[in-house]
Order: structure tokens, then sequence, then C-alpha cells
């Protein structure tokens, strides 16, 4: 009979852990998140879609609005895709980081954030031809007093010139091994020189909680990503003239955890262009010496030109060809 | 008598009132319009128009044989006949093998004589995937593998290079015809490697688009389609719009929106060798689902907050660390990313909703 009960009290447990909330709730809760966020979406059109490969649902509000929540509801992301162009001509007003993060955090407030998490980095990236120029402002913990980049975060990217949200995500539920370093600073360098060789003094490192969901880590780290616990690693690097080579270590058993390299640096100067296009804005898309070199947009005001040239060039020789018409009438 | 007389002034007045361009006849595109030269992209479209002098009780477009739209009189009290009739849809050129005939058919039955009329013409389908892979053996397993393995069966012409010294010559002359292209090599901001280690910039590829589409917009030019999607996986080509020349023309013959259909990914940070296969792992087997750029990435920045994918990145003179949302940078036009390689475009990042609509 005990057995009997444990199945039923086990099989409702699982009820309860897999509990999803239904589309009327989803609709509901992504109109809350949107509101909470600042976003001007009417909500005429809600479009619920149950990912399959992954405990999760997104909302589509209007067609362009995006909303990924738990099954159970929790806040993941939002990711407001309607077009904003920028025609105000007045200074942008995320102009100085300050205001850009503290634009972020009203936003963060109005969510349950990870408890600790603070200002990270903050990236700047350049409008493009159909996206505004835009701020991302990341927040991340720093657990026992370590770097960490993953894990319990929170990340709000902002519309530069009128710090519109363009998109924010919230991640949680992140635990923390206390730090249990056994390995040395030396014997982790020591580790990654038998990988990718080079002087002791060229190897940087440092001590950052890693995620250990990448495909390449030992099983070991990726069942503890899965549990979504972190444990403290040294992070390793080395820059050449033509490469960066990467490679992390377990500080606890020393164990090398992955190892990589790219295939270029910032000092890259190895290739050039045959139109030599410098990679450094020296000969950006505007700047090229060999053929013409235009964005979307501004082929549109190259047309513009071409035609305001065209009918300056056709009045000319048309009146030309009416005056020696004319004189030799 | 009058009875008569009216019955065929109501029916004169309809065919004058539902005069349309392209006059009597049956006319493949709709209205006498030009028809295209080829159909490639999931942003095909093909129509038909008819007035046969009476009234149209049915009509049918069939691409293939297949029926995509119809009409059908509904004999319901006060219903008016129609005196022309005009149907069209977009549809996925993928549906049907590369470089195959696709005949655009449109049907019609008329009330009077109680037969089937038709009117058809045909093109060539172009579905055409470009993959090239940088020689360096450190790219380690081969992303084009899994992005070949991804295109197999789609219905899509493929080209490969996986390894091999190639050139910007080579590379180029594969990309004429092509609508899909991939390509993992080392790069910098303004500049990738072909296999040799020259340098491929983006006027290299505004110059080359520009003479392999030759005259005219698609799908009425001259020459190649549009590239509807590019992935361009190399390190720090994504840190400004560069690349984006690789679109040109950026609009499509029957006007509408700049890039429709268009979007490229790339990366603004530094990115390891060995994590291109798993890289192109998250964006292609979506791609190839129907998704939209624009979901894909959506997906993948989700996969990056929630940990349960990992890949690692540097910032230009930064140490590494773990890539986050904003690393993989998606190129668009006013359509905001939604391209789809598979299933027909919709315009909106909606999910995948089948091979053809009607518009």
């Amino acid at each position: 009979m005990k057995v009997v009960y444990s199945i039923i009290l086990l099989a409702f447990l699982a009820t309860l852990g897999i509990a999803q909330i239904d589309d009327e709730t989803a609709k509901s809760r992504a109109l809350l998140y949107a509101e909470r966020v600042g976003s001007s979406v009417e909500g005429l059109n809600i479009v619920v879609y149950r990912h399959t490969d992954l405990p999760a649902i997104s909302v589509t509000l209007d067609g362009m609005v995006n909303i990924i929540m738990g099954t159970d509801g929790t806040f993941a992301s939002y990711d407001d895709s309607r077009r904003r162009i920028s025609n105000s001509r007045q200074q942008d007003k995320l102009f100085d980081d300050e205001s850009a993060w503290v634009a972020a955090e009203s936003i963060l407030a109005r969510f349950d954030t990870p408890s600790g998490i603070a200002r990270a980095r903050l990236v700047r990236e350049a409008s493009k031809a159909y996206s505004p120029a835009v701020v991302y402002c990341y927040f991340n913990v720093r657990p026992h007093g370590y770097e960490s980049s993953a894990g319990n975060t929170a990340n709000v990217c902002l519309d530069q010139n009128d710090g519109t949200p363009v998109r924010v995500s919230i991640s949680s539920g992140w635990a923390y091994e206390p730090p249990n370093i056994r390995v040395t600073h030396e014997q982790a360098v020591s580790k990654a020189r038998e990988i990718y060789g080079g002087s002791i003094e060229e190897w940087h490192s440092k001590l950052v909680y890693l995620v250990g969901s990448n495909h390449s880590m030992p099983s070991y780290m990726r069942e503890m990503a899965a549990n979504k616990i972190q444990r403290l690693c040294y992070s390793l690097w080395r820059e050449t003239q033509s490469r960066v080579y990467s490679v992390q270590i377990d500080s606890v058993t020393g164990q090398v955890l992955t190892y990589g390299e790219t295939g270029s640096t910032s000092m890259y100067d190895t290739a050039r262009s045959r139109n030599q296009v410098e990679p450094h804005g020296g000969g950006g898309p505007d700047a090229g010496s060999g053929s013409a070199s235009h964005t979307p947009s501004q082929d549109r005001a190259g047309d513009v030109l071409y035609l305001a040239y065209a009918s300056i060039a056709a009045f000319i020789a048309g009146t030309a060809f009416w005056f020696f018409r004319r004189r030799s009438s | 008598m009058w009875k008569l007389m009216s019955v065929v002034a109501a029916c004169w007045l309809a065919a004058v009132a539902g005069a349309q361009p392209g006059g009597f006849g049956i006319h493949v595109p709709a209205g006498g319009g030009p028809m295209p030269n080829y159909f490639s992209g999931t942003n095909c479209r093909a129509s038909g128009s008819a007035q046969i002098g009476e009234p149209i009780l049915h009509a049918e477009l069939r691409l293939n044989g297949e029926l995509v739209a119809e009409y059908h009189y509904g004999w319901e009290p006060e219903e008016p006949f129609v005196m022309s009739t005009t149907l069209a849809v977009m549809f996925d050129s993928s549906h049907w093998p590369s470089v195959s005939e696709l005949e655009v058919r449109f049907w019609v039955y008329g009330l009077y004589t109680q037969q089937w009329y038709s009117a058809s013409r045909s093109r060539m389908l172009w579905n055409q995937a470009m993959v090239y892979e940088h020689p360096d053996t450190g790219i380690s397993p081969d992303p084009s593998l899994l992005v070949l393995d991804q295109m197999s069966g789609k219905n899509y012409w493929l080209s490969v290079q996986n390894g091999g010294q190639w050139t910007p010559e080579q590379y180029f002359a594969n990309m004429n015809g092509v609508n899909v292209a991939f390509c993992a090599t080392h790069g910098a901001p303004s500049i990738h490697n072909a296999g040799d280690d020259t340098g491929i910039g983006g006027n290299d590829y505004h110059s080359t688009r520009i003479d392999q589409i030759g005259q005219g917009l698609p799908p009425f030019n001259t020459g190649a389609p549009s590239i509807n999607f590019f992935h361009l996986m190399a390190c720090n080509c994504g840190v400004d719009d560069t690349f984006m020349k690789s679109l040109f023309p950026y609009e499509m013959g029957w006007g509408g929106l700049l890039l429709e259909n268009q979007a490229m990914f790339a990366y603004k940070v530094y990115i390891l060798l060995n994590e291109y296969a798993s890289l192109a792992e998250v964006v292609w087997p979506r791609m190839v689902s129907g998704w939209t750029a624009k979901k894909t990435q959506e997906w993948f920045n989700y996969m990056l907050d929630q940990g349960i994918l990992s890949y690692w990145a540097m910032d230009i003179g930064g140490a590494p660390r773990q890539m986050v949302p904003g690393d993989l940078v998606l190129f668009h036009g006013p359509d905001m990313g939604a391209c789809r390689i598979k299933s027909v475009y919709t315009g909106t990042n909606t999910p995948p909703m089948g091979w053809y609509r009607q518009i």
C-alpha cells in the first residue's frame, strides 16, 4: 500500500513540477511584461507558441514584439522588432553612460531580478541601415567576489536616441560553488602552455565562474550546468600577431575544460582587400578606393543625386541643341 | 424581350466595370504584367487574371498542377456575376527542385459556354546555396558539412568548397546564381579571407553583385537572383554593415520594402575556430525549418541568456568571456529580419505557415 501511495505522491509532485500555464494566462502575462518594460503594444493580435525543444513559451504581440517566458510564466525576455528610425536632430537621450545605466535600471526595477546583480559592461552599437544606434547594458553578479558573465544576469538594450527598450532579458536561478581553489596560477599557465605554447609572461589569466553548457566541456561540467550550478575556473589567454589562444581550466581539479583559438586578432593586417579596404575605419563602407561602395540607403540617395545630375546635363544639352539649331536656321 | 436585353446590358456593364489592365483574355501574370525571368526564394509571386466576355463561375491558379488559389461563384441570392477575376500567390520556390521548370497556369470556367479556358507561362526555378570554408585545419569540426547536411534534401542546388586554396575569383564565380550563402573563414571588421588568404571586402561584394545582377531588378533582371540569406562566420565581420553589400541590389522589381526577404548574420566579436560548427548548428536547423532570421536570433539569444548554450567570445582587445546576446548581429531591412529560406515569406516573424499564401 505504501508503494501505491508513494507512486501517487510522486506522480502528483511530477505534475506540479511540469505545471504549465495555459494560453490565456500566457497572453495576460505577456501584456503585463510588455507594460512593465514600458512598451506601447496594443495587443490586438496575440500569438502563443509553445516551444517543443525548450521549456518555454513565446508570445508575439502585434506581430512585432516577442516575449519569451518559462512554462510557469516566469519572464525570460522581451524583444521589440518594430522599426525605429531616429529622425530627431537632438542629442541622443542616452549619450552618456550613466543615463543609459539609469534607464536600464529603471526598467529592471519593475521585475524580479537575481539578487546581487550589478552594472558590468556597457556596449554601444552604431546605427545600421534599418536599426537605430543602441546601447547594451549588461548586468552580472559577482559571486564570492569573482567575475561571471553568464548565469544570473540581466541585459537591457535601449535605443540610444530616445531610450526605447529594444530588448530586455533576465536569467536567474543559478548557484555558484564556493571557491575551492586547489590549482595555482602557475599550474594553470603550465597546462595552457602545454596546449598552445608561448612564454609564461605571454599568458594572462583570471578566475571566473563559468556556465559549463559548452558542447566541448567535460560531462561533469555540463551536468552542473544542467542543474544551474557554476564553478570557479581559470580563464587564460594569449594573443599573437595572428591568433588569440584561449584555455579554461577547472580551479578545483586542474582539468582542462575547453580551449580554442581565433583566426585573427585586432592586429589583423595580413590580408588586404583587392579594393584596398583597410580593416579599421580607413576604408570603411564609404572609403573604398576601388569600385563604388554604398549601403542600401546610400544607394537610394545616390540614385537621387544621379537623377539630379542627369537632369541638369539633359537641360544643358537641350539648350545647346536649341541654340545651335536657331543659329543655323 | 426587355428582360433579355436588360440581362445583356447588365453583363455588358459588368464587363466594362470589370475591365482591367491586360484587357480581354486570360493573362499570366495578372493583367498582362511582366513575367519574372526566374523563380527564386521564398517570396516568389505568381498570378493570373481573366476576362472572357461572359461571367466567370470558377477560377483556379495552379503551380505545376498544384492548386494554390481558387474562386467559385456561390450562387447566393443577389450575388453578382463577376466578369473578370484575378488570383495571386506568394510562394517558396524550393517547394520544387532547383533548375526545373515551373508552370503557372490560370484556369477559368465560363457561365455561357460551360467550358474551361486557361493560359500558362513557365520559368526556371532557381534555388541555389553556396557553402564555403577556409582551409585552416583549426576550423574543426567542419561547419560546412553541418550546413551541407542541413540544406540537403531541401530542393536547393548546393555548391560546396570545404578547404582548398580557393580564391576570391572562384568564390564570387560560385556566388553567381545563389540565393543562400554560408562562408566560414577568418575576418576583421571590414575584411575576410578567401581560401588563399586574399582579403575580401564589402566593396568586392558590391562590385561583383552589380555585375552578376545585370540589367533590371530581380526577378525581372537579366542576371542572377538576389541573395536572400548570408551567414558570414568570421571574427568581427559584424562590427558594421560593410558585408551587407552582398545583398545588393536590395530591392525587388515589384517595389515594396527595401531588402524584402533579405538578411545577413555576422559576429561582432572574436569567435573560436573549433566552435564554428556548433555556432552553425544553432542557426541552420532553424532556418531550414522555415523560421525567420529574426526568430532564429531571438531563440539563440534566449539560449545564451538561460545558459542552455555557451560559447566563447572576445571583444577587440578584451579577455575571453562567454558569449552574450548582441554578439551575433542580424543585418536586415524594414521587414526586421523576416527573411526565410524555407516556407513562404510572410513579411512577419510568425511561425512558418507552409509553402504558399494568397496575396
